[in-house]
């Protein structure tokens, strides 16, 4: 090691955020993290149990009349507004109501969400750590998004949409890949379900998670 | 940066005092290190939930440090009388220590030269990493450890009030 090197390192070693100041911080940080974690999963209070059945109710209704609606209307948005749309999302930080490492749980939260039964983690997202999940609205048609790191402050993410909602779709399980404002795509599709892949970085950042179309056998994992 | 197959994942304490250190290099003042990195902690908080990684951290704090520059209008100055030399000599492996009390010295640095020099000497990134790291080009990060160390030894062999000089250039921190 240098002089200078040591010396530079010695300087930086020697300071140290004072130990009460570390505690706060810590502290404080599992608070606020804690927090929101609450503000998403904190149920109404025994008392207020009329109001959540009315609300219940409510939702339940809308949720008929959009299905109404839906199956009277079977427009099918295009695909090609899927990619302005994951840029767009992504352009403000998004909250994830649903956090986990455990994928098999994330899964099952999509699923209960509404994502279609088929819809499978593929197999190179599987060694990743995961972030979390949400439903996002892609012109009015549900995505299920869950995000993934896939180094160090990088995520990649994967959305699933059906194949019934939009027209123009990938039509094989071969990706296509393009990249589009500063971020790379593959997309596919695998029964009645159409695959979007994103990351913020150039292709070959995202090429090592996409499936290579000659190992058929290993593209998806069943959970 | 790819550091994650050899290196035992840091605890939060070890994050947190790792990032204080980058707020340092980046201020040279404790207190405001102290500010800056609890609230790009927190802010890592509410929005993931926990802190992934040194580099997110790294970034947030290098984030915020900028914004506040703009906030306050920092500018830096530097002086007319002593020219920079046509040509800055290449980096050493083998770099002499300095005399006298090095955070007087760094003291003389701009932010972005002391954030160099911290990445390359104490955190042992490599000029490409640091490219990545801080998005400049690779030749910027060898020009500004260059320039680092040559005002390092320049202030050491000749110390003296920082303020005395005649002519100011206003010159923006290349942040912003």
């Amino acid at each position: 090691m240098s002089d200078l090197r040591k010396q530079i390192h010695d300087h930086y070693a020697a300071q140290s955020l004072p130990a009460e100041k570390m505690d706060a911080v810590l502290a404080r940080g599992r608070e606020v993290a804690g927090h929101e974690a609450e503000k998403i999963i904190k149920l109404p209070s025994s008392a207020r149990w009329w109001r959540a059945g009315l609300a219940l109710a409510a939702a339940l209704a809308i949720f008929v009349g959009l299905a109404q609606w839906r199956s009277r209307s079977p427009e099918k948005v295009s695909f090609a507004g899927m990619t302005p749309r994951v840029v767009e999302f992504f352009g403000t930080p998004p909250e994830l109501p649903k956090r986990s490492q455990d994928k098999a749980e994330l899964r099952a939260w999509l699923l209960a969400q509404g994502a279609p039964a088929d819809f499978r983690i593929p197999a190179k997202l599987m060694p990743l750590e995961s972030l979390g999940c949400q439903v996002v609205d892609v012109h009015g048609r549900p995505a299920w998004l869950t995000c993934f790191w896939r180094e160090k402050g990088e995520l990649v993410h994967l959305f699933a949409v059906r194949r019934s909602d939009f027209r123009d779709g990938p039509t094989s399980a071969a990706p296509q890949l393009h990249e589009h404002g500063g971020w790379s795509f593959a997309s596919w599709a695998e029964g009645d379900v159409l695959y979007t892949m994103a990351t913020a970085a150039p292709m070959e950042k995202l090429r090592p998670f996409v499936w290579a179309p000659r190992r058929t056998g290993q593209f998806l994992a069943r959970l | 940066m790819d550091d994650s197959i050899a290196t035992p994942i840091p605890t939060d304490a070890e994050r947190l005092q790792s990032g204080y250190r980058y707020a340092l290099a980046l201020t040279h003042h404790p207190e405001d290190a102290q500010d800056l990195v609890q609230e790009a902690w927190l802010n890592l908080c509410r929005r993931y939930g926990r802190v992934e990684s040194n580099a997110l951290l790294f970034t947030a704090v290098r984030n915020l440090f900028v914004d506040q520059c703009r906030r306050k209008k920092i500018v830096q100055f530097e002086s007319l009388d002593q020219p920079e030399p046509p040509e800055l000599p290449a980096i050493n492996d083998e770099e002499p220590g300095l005399k006298g009390d090095l955070a007087t010295l760094l003291a003389v640095l701009r932010p972005v030269e002391r954030e160099t020099l911290f990445l390359h000497y104490y955190l042992g990134h490599t000029a490409d990493e640091i490219a990545q790291l801080t998005g400049q080009p690779r030749g910027t990060v060898l020009s500004l450890l260059r320039r680092a160390i040559a005002k390092l030894r320049e202030a050491a062999n000749h110390p003296g009030p920082q303020t005395r000089c005649n002519q100011w250039l206003l010159l923006f921190v290349s942040f912003i």
